[in-house]
């Protein structure tokens, strides 16, 4: 038979070639699915209410219908459904296939061994297997998951395994018995070949090409017992809606998105009749069809009764491309997406060092920014840079692109981050990561900043200024786009012991003018307590703080932290007018408020100036110094109306 | 003398079968459901975040014997499906066998393939949203997408779980009919003149029954594998949506007793099964 036959033959297989070509189409899903994704997967994109150009309103509730935009529609969290599904691959498709070849090993070793040795064995293992298939096998993957859920992803691909294997081990076995009545085996045994070689040889050679048919049948079973449990909820991403009175709210618990994971809460959205939802289902149930495609194509063609079978050589070529791609595309993925770990501040640090001081001998490291921003697409920095200072006040800028210690980007003469160098130390080595600062400025206030502001820019920033003992880090939030939304300013951490110092939030509000040097006003402490934030003054017992940064003449609202009790003013004189009185009024006794106690009073100063105040709540005492700006200085949004016993003054300094 | 002996055997066998298909196979099942459903093993409070259903109540029903009505929705269902199958399977079976129209034979095997190869989960979702487009596009809501009752509820569920075993019967009959059409005694049937709905009663039903009887509980099989997630898609308030609910609500005997009727169901089944089959060959 020539090359054209065989050819013909494989084109008159539409089953394999669909299947084929379906099959390396999802096995490249899940190499470049991320990479090729138009949207990031988890950004909440469609808005409920879209201005357009020319002057209307759009308005859409997500999840929304497949538009130009979104081929496949958004999901219930306005998620692109084409972005995830295309992320989502390299996931599923690993713990299916992972679990497939589990569930074939099992199958094959066991329907092997007790077809060819059969005996009491293989009645155990038929007993066994007949009581597995009893129970329908989405009931059993429920509980064997629900069971290893501890073991995390290895678990769950072994629930995937652990039901279904009967089958294959009883196919196996009577195929077994099958080939050790032909002839052949009879003609192998009795010139006395062992029965290892038997096992090994003839065996296999029979029973071999059934491998790849049955994988591919059970790869789609998989795929799809995998979509029926994130049906019912059980997914390994570990992502889900909070259910509401009115249907789901957010938020998230985990951010990789998943196929499985995107079928959760379908039949929510059948009721309410919502089309986008049930795209996922379309998809792996498409997916799982290819499969099912390329194991019918594969059967007949390895079929020596078929009208479509191919010569030996063929079907070793075609499994040969199938097992080929399977390898090429786990090398592939991990080439493509699996890049090491983002590197620390130090370890940038380092690589930046050796480059500097070939490009600008004797440069000394002021300056480090990992920096932030809406766009990216997980939770690496999007850059992180090393300034370079030169003896002659020059910068170089070495960055690592996604934290990547493989992409360096050097600029000279180039700074991107407004820092003023000139009153900068030079930064020692082995300090902290630049994480943990960030993690505690999205505590303290970071993290309700960027729900509100959709783009941002966050930078975290290591310095040593020339007036503080220590590096310190701070970290900025910034809007990226639009004028709306304030920067915030969470600083600063000890860049050695990762513990915030003083001041910790820059004003908010800038001040009219600074506070005078004699008036050492305490430094403040951004701190939140549940939805109470403030600007605090720590104490070993109390802290007292206030939403704003600044202290005005009259009313200040004001929170204090510790102490059992209602707070009271012991003592509080001005520096300037000894016959001033100040005085606290409302004071609310302490209530528990996220596990501390709080409590809350209004402190009314009559005249500005630098004040002395010792706050009591019971038995906590705190005493501070502050300094209130005349009435007029504060902004417009935080006047209260004028109270009695205080003169408004002109904002000017006295 | 020889005729007791034979019926001695018989009994024998059946024992056997008895013992080696459904007893110790239910015993291995009882024995995995168990060790699963401990509540030492068994952490179910991610289903309760994750399942939607946990949250809708008011979807279900209260029962005071909630495995009672579980059991009974789920055969209901099952029993529906089932008739269904066979309704639409047998004659068109028998008309397949008996029809010459090449074209349409083509057809019809082509979409009983369809039908055979995609799963019950497929059809499911796919009538879900045929019903969702329907709506959406047309307004047209003529049938319940979700929910329990003997009503129109019935018709989606067993619609979903019915197209897989109807094709298997389908074409386990046609293959039997077109087989039993080509056999010597009907040519000779037809030779003598016999009409064709004699033909029908007296020759090709009697002798592909037996085929009929074993692809029905195939069929069976198949439908009870596939009824967990036609009736959670359908929220059909059967076993297998109880089983979930049960585990999520963390009364777990109530759980492991809904699995292992489902192991009793499947061992009845599998029983039937093998004495059709010893049935088939000691008749042909």
């Amino acid at each position: 038979m020539s090359g054209r036959h065989e050819l013909r033959r494989l084109l008159a297989n539409p089953a394999l070639i669909i299947g084929l070509i379906g099959t390396l189409a999802l096995l490249g899903m899940g190499v470049w699915g991320a990479v090729i994704a138009p949207y990031d997967p988890n950004a909440n994109l469609s808005m409920v209410i879209k201005h357009l150009p020319d002057g209307t309103i759009s308005f859409k509730v997500p999840p929304t219908f497949p538009d130009s935009d979104h081929v496949f529609g958004t999901d219930a969290l306005g998620r692109d459904q084409w972005s995830r599904l295309l992320t989502g691959a390299w996931l599923s498709l690993s713990i299916v296939v992972a679990a497939a070849v589990l569930r074939l090993g099992i199958g094959f070793s066991l329907g092997i061994t007790s077809g060819w040795y059969g005996g009491p064995f293989a009645r155990l293992v038929r007993i066994v297997a007949a009581g597995i298939t009893a129970v329908p096998q989405l009931l059993l993957a429920i509980m064997l998951v629900l069971v290893t859920r501890p073991l995390g992803v290895a678990g769950f691909i072994a629930s995937l395994a652990l039901v279904g294997w009967p089958e294959i081990s009883e196919y196996l076995r009577a195929e077994v018995l099958r080939a050790k009545a032909q002839p052949f085996m009879e003609a192998a045994r009795s010139t006395g070949v062992p029965g290892r070689r038997l096992i090994t040889t003839h065996l296999a050679a029979t029973v071999g090409p059934q491998l790849l048919t049955v994988a591919a049948l059970e790869t789609g079973a998989v795929l799809l017992l995998l979509a029926e449990l994130g049906l019912v909820g059980l997914f390994l991403a570990g992502a889900t809606f909070l259910v509401g009175d009115f249907g789901p709210v957010g938020p998230l618990k985990g951010l990789v998105p998943e196929w499985g994971q995107m079928l959760g809460g379908l039949q929510f959205y059948a009721i309410t009749a919502e089309l986008p939802t049930l795209i996922p289902a379309m998809f792996v149930v498409l997916a799982s069809a290819t499969f099912a495609l390329l194991a019918d194509g594969l059967r007949a063609a390895s079929d020596p009764f078929s009208s479509r079978r191919v010569l030996p050589g063929t079907f070793g070529v075609v499994s040969k491309v199938l097992v080929g791609a399977l390898c090429f595309s786990a090398v592939g993925f991990i080439s493509v997406n699996v890049r090491p770990g983002a590197i620390s501040m130090e370890e940038g640090r380092s690589l930046a060092a050796k480059t500097a001081e070939t490009t600008w001998p004797g440069s000394e490291f002021v300056a480090g920014v990992a920096r932030y921003s809406s766009g990216a697409r997980d939770d690496r920095p999007e850059r992180l840079t090393y300034y370079f200072r030169s003896d002659r006040n020059e910068v170089l800028r070495i960055s690592f692109i996604k934290a990547d210690r493989l992409a360096v980007e050097v600029r000279r003469y180039e700074s991107e981050d407004e820092i003023d160098f000139t009153l900068l130390k030079a930064l020692p080595a082995n300090l902290l990561s630049y994480d943990g600062p960030l993690r505690q400025a999205e505590q303290n206030g970071g993290f309700v900043y960027r729900q509100r502001q959709p783009n941002y820019l966050v930078r975290v920033i290591l310095t040593w200024p020339n007036d503080r003992e220590a590096p310190v880090y701070e970290v900025t939030y910034n809007p990226l786009t639009g004028p709306q939304g304030n920067p915030l300013r969470v600083c600063c951490f000890d860049a050695k012991t990762g513990e915030a110092v003083d001041s910790l939030v820059a004003p908010r509000v800038a001040a009219p003018w600074p506070i005078p040097p004699d008036c050492t006003a305490a430094r403040t402490v951004f701190r939140q307590l549940d939805r109470f934030q403030g600007y605090f003054v720590q104490g070993g017992t109390l802290s007292v703080g206030s939403p704003f940064n600044l202290n005005y003449q009259g009313d200040n609202f004001i929170q204090m932290i510790g102490g059992q009790g209602t707070p009271r003013l012991e003592a509080a004189a001005n520096m300037e007018n000894a016959s001033a009185r100040a005085e606290l009024v409302n004071a609310q006794p302490n209530a528990s408020v996220a596990g501390q106690s709080l409590s809350f009073a209004t402190l009314r100063l009559p005249v500005p100036g630098c004040w002395k105040v010792r706050i009591t709540v019971g038995t906590a005492a705190l005493d501070y110094t502050l300094y209130a700006y005349p009435w007029d200085c504060r902004p417009q949004h935080e006047r209260f109306a004028p109270v009695p016993g205080v003169t408004p003054l002109p904002c000017t300094k006295t | 003398m020889p005729r007791a002996r034979a019926v001695g055997t018989r009994l024998r066998s059946l024992l056997a079968h008895v013992v080696l298909d459904a007893l110790l196979p239910l015993g291995v099942a009882f024995a995995v459901v168990s060790f699963l459903a401990d509540p030492a093993h068994i952490d179910t409070s991610e289903l309760r975040a994750n399942s939607l259903l946990m949250n809708t109540s008011q979807l279900f029903r209260k029962e005071s014997n909630p495995f009672a009505a579980a059991v009974g929705s789920s055969a209901i269902l099952m029993l529906t499906s089932i008739a269904g199958a066979l309704a639409i399977g047998v004659p068109a079976g028998i008309a397949y066998g008996w029809s010459a129209n090449r074209a349409l034979k083509a057809l019809a095997w082509s979409v009983s393939t369809l039908a055979a190869s995609l799963p019950a989960f497929f059809w499911a979702v796919a009538i879900e949203l045929l019903m969702i487009l329907l709506w959406v596009q047309w307004g047209l809501r003529f049938l319940p997408t979700a929910g329990f009752g003997l009503d129109e509820h019935l018709v989606l569920p067993s619609l979903a779980l019915g197209i897989r075993p109807a094709a298997y019967i389908f074409r386990l009959t046609a293959t039997a009919v077109e087989e039993i059409r080509h056999a010597d005694y009907v040519r000779t049937a037809i030779a003598k003149g016999l009409g064709d709905r004699l033909l029908l009663k007296r020759h090709v039903l009697p002798n592909a029954a037996p085929n009929i009887i074993a692809a029905t509980v195939l069929a069976a099989r198949a439908a009870l594998s596939s009824l967990v997630i036609v009736e959670y898609v359908f929220i059909w308030g059967g076993a297998g949506l109880t089983f979930v609910q049960a585990l999520g609500n963390r009364r777990l005997e109530l759980a492991s007793e809904l699995a292992l009727s489902f192991a009793v169901g499947s061992a009845l089944l599998a029983l039937v099964a093998d004495l059709v089959r010893a049935r088939v060959r000691v008749d042909s």
